[in-house]
């Protein structure tokens, strides 16, 4: 277990950390979401022993500090050498050598699919190419804490599946994750806790279930051609929503059914008429009354 | 240290302008200057020790243009980064990164002795001396090329610094003609140079040049250098490692 605890850090008068606390439970996938400048970077540089100057404190518990695996977001690899000369070097970094080094970089670069380019200069790699050896360098020495640092920016679609691949085989070995994303689909594709961050703070942070379920307005998504026209004959309170509406309501079933008996009534066909599943884009804007996406273009 | 001494010596191998510098543009120059200068065989090898002993503290200088340029990618890229939180310690990372240049520097400096000894019959009167002044040039060069890379910002400023300090330096220290040639307020400024310690430092140990001084006063400046390089790299070292992991 990875404890975190009022984790504060300033660079001259910006506060980027406000005494930051969280705890990350072993084997399980963490994601950080955040917008540009809300601290996520500064925390895991912390939390991976790069920034070193800070107030407050990180307890790990459990076995995991000393096997940390960091991928910056940046492309950090010698571009002028091979992929496998690169993931040597990092496996020689935390001590492996001679045939268990081969070994290793031998499985690694075919868990990231690159066996048939071991040989090939990295300058010479897509972007999506080079994204996978970034990770496969921190998975060298087999380490029991992996972080994550947008891992997914500018790949292909084929890279993206690889990547991941590579964090569901993790998941599936107990290792524990940071994965830091500015997509909430990722995040809520692949992990099972999330910390949202603002402005140096954690808004909201928990399981993902539970936090869909807490943050869920109970809902029904209708959408249709004027749909007012048809929910003005109800007592229904909806609010736009996409190219829909969402139909606020404590029991989503009841109003599910009531909207079908209405449309036959009126012989209206919807275009769609579902249950609303909240997203965690739905939880943030709730949390923070801003659009993830949004902050992060306007930061970019 | 030795996995970084390692790829940085692999990364040096496989860059192009490395060996232009520090081979190709010596040799053709030092080939150039001796048959423009000399006008019979005699003076070939009087002018081809001048050349090589001053071209060969020249074209080291350059170095220093790689090492800034290898500090300075590795900050921007994040490698820098990426290592701390690796367990390699921060002197490992600067040692493992100093020793290839260390070398480079010194068989440079070998290589072009060799061409005049075997091509233009310069006689070498102590190879261990001589051994001795090329280590001590390559220690004080590299601490200052690590100096220079820990506050350079960017790329350019290893490129304009070096190119400074390699023309201002082979002007007023005697590196491109004899010493004794240069006007005396040229001499004041040389003598207070590394560079012409340097250069006098080899020259004492070639028997067809005039000149040269004690190896013992040699050392010592060029020691007091590479302190002076390792002052600033310390004091600059604490800013450059900030700025690569924040």
């Amino acid at each position: 277990m990875l404890q975190v605890e009022k984790v504060s850090k300033s660079y001259g008068t910006n506060r980027a950390l406000n005494n930051v606390s969280l705890t990350i439970p072993k084997g399980t996938c963490y994601g950080l979401i955040g917008p540009n400048g809300s601290g996520k970077s500064t925390l895991i540089k912390i939390i991976s022993g790069i920034i070193r100057s800070y107030e407050g404190g990180i307890k790990y518990v459990g076995g995991v500090k000393g096997t940390l695996g960091y991928v910056p977001q940046d492309i950090s690899l010698e571009e002028k050498l091979t992929a496998r000369t690169n993931l040597e070097f990092f496996g020689q970094i935390h001590g492996l050598r001679g045939s268990t080094l081969k070994k290793k970089a031998e499985q690694i670069l075919k868990d990231i699919g690159l066996l048939d380019r071991a040989g090939g200069i990295v300058e010479s790699f897509s972007g999506g190419m080079k994204r996978r050896l970034n990770i496969g360098c921190a998975l060298m020495h087999n380490p029991e804490l992996i972080i994550l640092d947008e891992p997914t920016v500018g790949v292909d679609p084929q890279s993206r599946h690889y990547i991941f691949n590579i964090v569901n085989k993790l998941k599936k070995q107990g290792k524990t994750i940071i994965y830091v994303s500015h997509y909430m689909e990722e995040i809520e594709n692949l992990c099972d806790y999330v910390a949202f961050m603002d402005k140096g703070n954690i808004v909201e942070e928990g399981e993902i279930k539970e936090l869909l379920n807490r943050y869920a307005n109970t809902a029904v998504y209708f959408e249709a051609e004027n749909p007012t026209k048809l929910l003005s004959k109800g007592n229904f309170t909806f609010t736009p929503y996409k190219t829909g509406v969402i139909i606020q309501t404590n029991d989503p079933l009841k109003t599910f059914t009531e909207l079908v008996q209405l449309s036959r009534d009126h012989q209206f066909i919807p275009e769609q008429l579902s249950l609303f599943k909240p997203r965690l884009e739905d939880v943030f804007f709730q949390l923070t009354g801003t659009d993830l996406r949004d902050q992060s273009e306007k930061g970019e | 240290m030795w996995p970084l001494t390692q790829i940085e010596t692999k990364k040096q191998i496989k860059d192009k302008s490395l060996l232009f510098w520090t081979l190709l543009l010596p040799i053709v120059t030092i080939i150039i200057l001796i048959e423009l200068f000399s006008g019979n065989s005699g003076q070939k090898t009087l002018v081809a020790s001048q050349s090589i002993t001053g071209m060969s503290v020249f074209f080291s200088t350059f170095v220093i243009i790689s090492i800034v340029i290898s500090f300075v990618k590795d900050r921007e890229k994040g490698m820098v980064a990426r290592l701390a939180s690796t367990p390699l310690k921060t002197y490992s990372f600067f040692l493992g990164k100093c020793i290839p240049f260390f070398i480079i520097i010194v068989l440079q400096i070998l290589f072009l002795t060799a061409i005049g000894v075997y091509l233009y019959d310069i006689y070498i009167t102590d190879y261990a001396s001589y051994l001795i002044v090329t280590l001590f040039i390559s220690v004080w060069l590299t601490s200052w090329g690590v100096a220079i890379a820990l506050y350079a910002k960017t790329e350019n400023t290893g490129l304009v610094m070096t190119n400074i300090i390699a023309l201002v330096t082979a002007v007023t220290c005697g590196l491109w003609t004899p010493f004794e040639q240069l006007p005396s307020y040229l001499q004041t400024i040389g003598v207070i140079l590394p560079q012409y310690w340097a250069h006098q430092g080899l020259v004492q140990f070639v028997s067809t040049l005039p000149g040269g001084e004690n190896l013992g006063i040699v050392a010592l400046v060029l020691i007091g250098y590479s302190v002076l390089g390792f002052a600033l790299s310390l004091a600059g070292y604490r800013h450059f490692i900030r700025m690569a992991r924040s």
